[in-house]
């Protein structure tokens, strides 16, 4: 929300992406990449499982999430598909109890070739999943649900020709922590290396625009899955997390008054090419929405190319002097913050990070 | 649905040139060690399995499921045959080995199945297992693919090529690549850590009482479930999303945001 004045506090940061490689793998058989013959391909929803309703818009949410990359591939998804299965020759998507994972894709590829020729994905409903965007039900914010979407935008990642990857932050490792959140809501996304892996695979559509701020960071693995955790907030000299505890699911830093401190956000270029020196503005807010009606604290930027998650705590910024003793505040980032980049999706360029005043 | 099932070269080549060099390198023997917590505890793993042994494959095949009315479309899955070397838990039916069926591999027409979350196996290879429901699931091993672990040089890899460099605070830990030194952990340390964790959660008299696992027969597969068609979980409230201390501030910003298709940036600041 609003605070009354804009105060600058805190100085100028400027933070560079570092030129690391990616980390999403694909699939592969004989050391031959497997991919579909063609950039567009036909996913089919089971009549049964997706009728008209919150299942089928949320996996026609998946399938537009995966629409917005910046590769050339694309899905379409058509519905009321009357008979599914594995090995059929086509692709299609249903729900069943006989899964021993909340989630299955099963690809067919002809090895030698290096074809696809068939993906299938089926969700398992036992599972307690959600299509909400109510992040307080979902489980990577306190909630008992799984959200559906990001288990969709998973497995869809394998339909399309990636593998499970756990070097990096990534929808393709553990997805119920791969999300962008602001304010009561938050949203699955293929993110950065997914999205440059569908590149490598597809090609460029030289024509997607979209730079992103998560308040998730990469932590290590489980398996052949990345394991994320929450963004956190540093002492100013980056040496030791500030204390923190779990308020309702989320964690929340305490800090004094005129403490600097330094805060640690995710920094993504989802789109085609690299977007250099890209402002980032950050707040103080009451809330946890963050946006340009808050109080402005600090203004840096970055530099962001679609290759690996850039995760960075060296933005410096200070916590006011007037903020209200035991209260809760956030602090928040918003990239382009004056909309000078013409992005595909401008809803994800804002997130926050709990924090409560000593 | 369509059931055309065109040919896609010659099954025996395949097998030969495409199995066997599927998967690669063992990967990283560099690197640091990754946040604990995150990692499956050994204590979990131990008592989800009932069966846990380290060995060298010995035999894969391709089978197909059965043809029935109900499952039109075959599927092709692959049986493993070890040949067991350490016995951590349980015991097998078949004495030195012991053969385990995954969903996936080569069907007759030459395309192969691959499963998202199934490891694949080749001829020769270590590893290490523990095994979870062999007869009944398309993928017998704990939390599928954890509870693989991948035997080179003597050293202990994850089933993704992750070297295993820590048992922590009941943690299996895995390296981070190519920022560190650490390497992975030797074969034997990890099978008497194992060893510990079963006689820690186990009486003597509660391993002698385990049954013997079995082999996966051929023939014994059930058809493929293909028509298991389903419906959607039912839907179930979601929590509100309305805070009890939200403010009439912050009620106008959220309708600001929701104007604005979600964009941070909002052009007018309310008076007031």
């Amino acid at each position: 929300m609003k605070i009354k004045h804009f105060v600058l506090l805190s100085l100028l940061v400027t933070v560079c992406s570092p030129a690391v490689g990616h980390s999403y793998e694909k699939i592969k058989c004989a050391g031959i990449t497997q991919k579909w013959g063609s950039n567009s391909v036909q996913m089919r929803a089971s009549g049964t499982g997706f009728p008209a309703g919150p299942w089928r818009n949320a996996l026609t949410e998946s399938i537009n999430l995966w629409n917005q990359n910046p590769s050339k591939f694309t899905f379409t998804l058509s519905y009321n598909e009357p008979g599914v299965g594995k090995g059929n020759f086509q692709n299609e998507v249903w729900w069943t109890d006989n899964l021993n994972a909340p989630a299955v894709a099963y690809y067919w590829y002809t090895c030698l070739t290096g074809h696809l020729v068939e993906a299938d994905v089926v969700f398992r409903n036992t599972t307690p999943y959600h299509y909400t965007h109510n992040k307080k039900t979902l489980s990577g914010y306190g909630g008992g649900s799984r959200s559906f979407q990001t288990v969709a935008v998973h497995e869809l990642g394998h339909a399309l020709g990636l593998k499970h990857v756990s070097y990096t932050y990534n929808a393709m490792g553990s997805d119920s922590t791969h999300m962008h959140a602001n304010g009561s809501t938050a949203y699955a996304y293929p993110g950065e290396d997914a999205s440059n892996g569908a590149v490598d695979l597809y090609g460029n559509d030289n024509n997607t625009n979209d730079v992103a701020i998560a308040h998730w960071r990469w932590t290590g693995s489980s398996g052949e899955y990345s394991t994320h955790a929450r963004t956190r907030v540093w002492n100013s000299a980056g040496t030791s997390v500030v204390s923190s505890f779990n308020d309702a699911g989320e964690p929340r830093y305490r800090v004094n008054k005129g403490q600097p401190i330094r805060l640690e956000m995710s920094y993504e270029n989802l789109g085609s090419g690299c977007k250099n020196n890209v402002p980032v503005k950050y707040y103080i807010s009451t809330n946890d929405l963050i946006t340009t009606w808050d109080r402005h604290i600090g203004t840096g930027s970055v530099s962001v190319c679609r290759n690996t998650v850039y995760t960075t705590k060296n933005t410096t910024l200070t916590i006011p002097n007037d903020l209200t003793s035991g209260a809760n505040y956030h602090i928040g980032a918003i990239i382009d913050p004056d909309n000078a980049i013409a992005e595909s999706n401008e809803a994800n360029n804002s997130s926050y990070v709990g924090i409560r005043i000593n | 649905m369509c059931n055309a099932r065109p040919a896609y070269g010659s099954p025996l080549i395949l097998v030969v040139v495409a199995w066997t060099l599927i998967l690669g390198h063992p990967g990283y023997s560099q690197g640091v060690m990754r946040e604990p917590g995150s990692e499956p505890s050994l204590s979990y793993m131990v008592k989800e399995a009932g069966f846990i042994f380290s060995g060298t494959v010995e035999k894969l095949e391709f089978r197909e499921s059965r043809e029935s009315p109900d499952a039109p479309n075959v599927v092709p899955s692959t049986y493993v045959t070890y040949r067991i070397e350490y016995l951590l838990k349980g015991r097998s039916a078949e004495g030195t080995h012991l053969t385990l069926r995954f969903l996936g591999g080569q069907a007759s027409d030459g395309r192969y199945l691959e499963v998202s979350h199934i490891p694949q196996f080749q001829v020769g290879s270590r590893d290490l297992l523990f095994v979870h429901q062999n007869t009944a699931i398309d993928c017998p091993i704990v939390d599928c693919p954890s509870g693989r672990f991948r035997i080179i040089e003597d050293l202990v890899y994850g089933n993704d090529g992750l070297p295993v460099v820590s048992i922590r605070k009941g943690h299996i830990l895995y390296d981070t690549p190519g920022t560190g030194s650490s390497k992975a952990l030797r074969h034997e340390y990890v099978v008497e850590e194992i060893n510990k964790e079963v006689h820690r959660l186990y009486t003597p008299k509660e391993q002698e009482g385990w049954p013997p696992v079995q082999s996966f027969q051929p023939g014994q597969e059930n058809p493929s479930p293909l028509q298991e068609d389903q419906s959607p979980p039912a839907a179930i409230p979601p929590m509100s999303g309305k805070n009890q201390t939200q403010t009439e501030a912050d009620r106008v910003e959220e309708e600001a945001i929701k104007q604005n298709q979600g964009n941070p940036v909002l052009r007018e600041i309310p008076l007031p």
